[in-house]
């Protein structure tokens, strides 16, 4: 199967794993455990975007807005839309980061690392300190998405996904 | 915007396949080769190719412009000039007119090819350049490539300089093969591609 088609036929994978990481962080008030790292901060703001279909048939629904709370997107989710996009905070330790997460291809788009200030001097080695500086805070946090996203792997592939989180899912939506 | 400074966009690859990294006289020898080539005093519409990622104005290359401990870095830059249909209709109307009047006959069909190629090539050397430029980075020791960039154009013309580069493509790291690099003890890839969609909320699949 060539790269397009594995786009379209699995495409579900990112999808799902953006709802999940939704549920997974309004199910711990933001705070996700990671096995050997401790505890990340997720919040999902400002924007959503949920589809339904594809090509053609596709159709989106986008959630926006300052203090969003997302009662249109679990909405959206009711009716069987997945989550395609979506702006997230994630906090580590003393870390933090702005994004927009695309299900596609887990792209990352608008990355903003808070609290990290680009030098004002401008000669070479500052630069090239300020560009390892900042590799190593994206570098931090693709490894966080990463490892988040093997958390999810590993319970959707579990025989017990029906039963369990799966279930816990839709008690969510359900309850929302 | 991007690596060196304001939001970034990011594309994940991995080598389509192993290598063995080359050495940085042969890295520096490479991306000389595939080096950006301006266009500012060529009639081209476009132009693509290495720079430094700290000055994208130079492709020296000189190993610590690259070298960043186990990072190669670099950015491809992209300089290209718009004619907008319109002014070159424009011209080459009055280009059509200013011949007619030397002439008895009509323009011919490779006339009026051969006039519009002059036209362009013309107006092409007086339309100003716009420069893009999108880091890079490659992890050599991880196997993988990052692009400072998410657009479908950006990403064709990076993949393919990369593959004329460095001899080897990149694979776009999409859930499914993220998925496949980090499956649990116990799955296999089977478990993997026979997976379906989950009906999220109220009945279906599982």
């Amino acid at each position: 199967m060539d790269l397009v088609d594995l786009i379209r036929e699995k495409r579900f994978l990112g999808q799902e794993f953006l709802t999940w990481l939704w549920f997974v962080s309004e199910r711990g008030a933001g705070r996700v455990p990671i096995e050997g790292h401790g505890t990340v901060e997720i919040h999902f703001e400002e924007r959503m975007v949920l589809e339904t279909g594809l090509d053609l048939y596709r159709q989106t629904v986008t959630c926006q807005g300052r203090n969003l709370d997302l009662t249109e997107a679990r909405a959206a989710l009711r009716e069987g839309k997945k989550v395609s996009q979506a702006r997230l905070r994630v906090a580590s330790a003393d870390k933090e980061w702005r994004l927009t997460l695309s299900a596609d291809g887990l792209d990352m788009t608008g990355v903003r690392l808070i609290g990290h200030r680009d030098p004002f001097e401008q000669g070479p080695e500052e630069q090239a300190g300020r560009l390892l500086d900042r590799l190593g805070l994206l570098k931090e946090l693709t490894d966080l998405m990463d490892r988040l996203f093997a958390i999810f792997l590993a319970k959707r592939l579990d025989p017990d996904w029906p039963g369990q989180e799966l279930a816990a899912i839709r008690r969510w939506l359900r309850e929302a | 915007m991007g690596l060196l400074q304001g939001a970034v966009r990011l594309t994940r690859y991995r080598l389509a396949e192993a290598i063995e990294t080359p050495d940085d006289q042969d890295l520096a020898e490479r991306l000389r080769t595939h080096a950006f080539v301006s266009i500012e005093n060529a009639p081209q519409e476009s132009s693509s190719g290495w720079v430094e990622i700290l000055n994208p104005f130079t492709s020296r290359f000189e190993p610590h412009h690259f070298r960043l401990g186990d990072m190669v870095t670099l950015a491809l830059r992209t300089d290209s000039r718009r004619l907008a249909p319109a002014v070159l209709k424009r011209y080459l109307t009055l280009a059509e007119a200013d011949l007619r009047a030397s002439t008895d006959k009509g323009l011919s069909r490779d006339q009026r090819a051969e006039l519009k190629d002059r036209v362009r090539l013309e107006l092409l050397t007086r339309t100003p350049v716009a420069t893009s430029v999108s880091e890079a980075v490659w992890f050599t020791q991880e196997g993988e490539v990052w692009l400072a960039g998410t657009g479908t154009k950006e990403r064709e013309r990076f993949e393919d300089l990369w593959r004329r580069t460095f001899g080897v493509g990149l694979v776009w790291q999409i859930p499914f093969l993220l998925a496949s690099r980090c499956l649990p003890q116990g799955a296999g890839p089977e478990d993997l591609s026979g997976l379906k969609p989950a009906a999220l909320y109220g009945q279906g699949r599982d």
